[in-house]
């Protein structure tokens, strides 16, 4: 029993980090341009037919594919930014939300079209392997996504609290005109946010597909990770971590003792009961008024 | 050090809010720009800061000067490297960071190494944001955000600082404090301003030029000393009255609007 639950809590706690990783790509663009990006598990999948692509084509041992797809998954994310997002700036708000629904579709079929409908397998060094600590027996790829996960999102917070570039996307995020008058290009911010995001779901995309399989349709995995960037507050980067674990978390519990429909209800379940209580989610900016 | 020649700034395409106005900044001065709500003192301000692009706005007409430069069409971020820097109406801090970030932000564009000692001359400046730094902004006073404003843009070591109605919302206490430091940035830092109000009281405490706006036209422009002493500005701006014979008709008002038109 005790065992049963550990494992089913490292399972949810390695999804956890996919969503994390997606939502995280939410909460960078939710930020600094105000949009939802509905492309966001677009551009995960993408990511992983890129990794896809690199290994078996070009036969790339795993850790250039690895780094050559951030790279390549970066380029997508600033040349969609760049052609798609640019020219919609202070355009309304809902206008730019119909275009990433238009470009996740054409990302679908286009990914689609190059390779293919059918599902494909995706190998990673540590697929399939195993790691036994004591009782427990831990998929390798369910630790290496939970650690590369947690340090990436480290690294992602030190960027915004430390980095000058990070503090002024925060800043740009609250206030374009004043980031204007501040000399921030608020056009980088934009790509910047974009290429980010684009790299984290690449990541996630990677792990996904290693848990499961290619598919253009495995982008609606991404979607999943929407309850988790709501429940985190959609602007919060740690809410993003915090709620893509607790989500894959109780996933992964609902599915090991309620089973299927239980799993797909659970966090949205979550997420409406605390977003009851906590309207900006758990992380999420509250509103700072002057009385 | 800024020239601003016969500007018109028209919104939408259509709305003409400047009528061709001209102004000058000489180096280390201060400068009043004055005038009530709507008179186009702000709009001013963005088409020198490079902003009313993102307003649809557009400088149709006339020059924008920076030291001879030419800077109508250039990015903000271009304008304030070439070292105007605008404390924004409304103090506009970034609330959800702190102090010392929002100073941070001030920096941004620099790549020197006296950033930091920029910040503790800021520190030095307002002792009370030292104690706050890691506060988050919004949480400040009104007078400290002012304060902020003002250390976030000297924090790009401008070399022309506009300030944007500093009095706005803040008590005639604070506003006092408010001005006196201007005076010492001039003084001190050997800051020039121009600094945009609508308290006439305020501006002329400091400042030595003022240009009164009116719809969108400079209608007055002279020495402060000589506007304290006229009957118009005495009467509209500093709400002292000479006339004590009662009422008053609204022919005689603002007779400056008839006497002296710029350019136009």
């Amino acid at each position: 029993m005790g065992t049963e639950i550990l494992q089913l809590m490292i399972g949810g706690f390695a999804t956890g980090s996919i969503y994390a990783l997606i939502a995280l790509g939410f909460v960078l663009i939710y930020k600094a341009t105000g949009i939802l990006n509905f492309a966001q598990g677009e551009l995960m999948m993408v990511g992983a037919y890129i990794y896809f692509a690199l290994v078996t084509e070009l036969q790339l041992p795993f850790l250039a594919a690895f780094l050559l797809t951030l790279v390549l998954s970066g380029i997508l994310g600033l040349v969609l930014e760049f052609v798609f997002i640019e020219r919609m700036v202070g355009e309304p708000v809902f206008s730019v939300v119909v275009i990433t629904l238009g470009l996740a579709s054409l990302l679908r079929s286009l990914t689609g079209i190059v390779f293919g409908v059918l599902e494909k397998g995706l190998a990673t060094p540590f697929s399939g392997k195993s790691l036994a600590i004591g009782p427990l027996v831990i998929w390798q790829t369910h630790a290496y996504a939970i650690v590369g996960g947690v340090a990436l999102f480290i690294i992602f917070m030190a960027f915004f609290k430390f980095s000058k570039t990070g503090i002024g996307m925060r800043a740009a995020a609250e206030d374009q005109d004043v980031a204007r008058l501040m000399g921030i290009n608020i056009g980088r911010v934009f790509g910047l946010s974009w290429i980010i995001a684009a790299v984290v779901a690449s990541v996630g995309g990677i792990f996904y597909g290693d848990l499961s399989f290619l598919e253009p349709h495995m982008s609606f995995f991404g979607l999943r990770a929407l309850p988790a960037a709501l429940l985190g507050g959609l602007d919060s980067v740690g809410g993003a971590l915090i709620g893509g674990l607790a989500i894959g978390l109780i996933e992964g519990l609902a599915g090991g003792y309620l089973g299927g429909t239980g799993q797909e209800l659970a966090p949205w379940i979550l997420v409406l009961v605390i977003l009851m209580a906590r309207p900006y989610g758990l992380f999420g900016t509250r509103e700072i008024k002057r009385v | 050090m800024l020239e601003v020649r016969n500007v018109k700034v028209v919104y939408n395409d259509v709305i003409l809010v400047l009528k061709g106005i001209s102004l000058s900044v000489a180096e280390g001065s201060i400068v009043a720009l004055l005038g009530a709500n709507g008179a186009g003192k702000t709009t001013t301000a963005k088409a020198v800061c490079g902003l009313l692009e993102f307003q649809d706005g557009n400088v149709t007409e006339g020059t924008i000067e920076f030291f001879g430069a030419r800077i109508n069409d250039c990015s903000p971020e271009d304008i304030v490297g070439r070292g105007i820097s605008m404390v924004p109406e409304g103090r506009r801090v970034f609330v959800q960071l702190t102090v010392e970030e929002n100073l941070k932000v001030g920096s941004y564009l620099r790549r020197d190494s006296a950033v930091r000692k920029d910040l503790e001359d800021i520190w030095q400046l307002f002792p009370s944001l030292w104690r706050r730094r890691d506060v988050k902004a919004g949480y400040l006073s009104g007078g400290e955000q002012q304060m902020l404003a003002i250390g976030r843009a000297m924090m790009s070591r401008p070399r022309l600082l506009i300030l944007d109605e500093p009095s706005l919302g803040l008590s005639p206490r604070l506003v006092e404090e408010v001005f006196q430091v201007i005076a010492r940035l001039n003084k001190e830092a050997n800051m020039t301003l121009l600094i945009i109000e609508q308290n006439a009281h305020a501006a002329f405490s400091v400042a030595r030029y003022g240009y009164i706006m009116e719809n969108g036209r400079i209608v007055m422009d002279a020495d402060t000393d000589r506007l304290v002493r006229d009957a118009d500005v005495k009467e509209f701006y500093l709400g002292i009255t000479d006339n004590t014979s009662g009422r008053k008709s609204f022919n005689q008002v603002k007779s400056y609007k008839r006497r002296k038109r710029w350019l136009s």
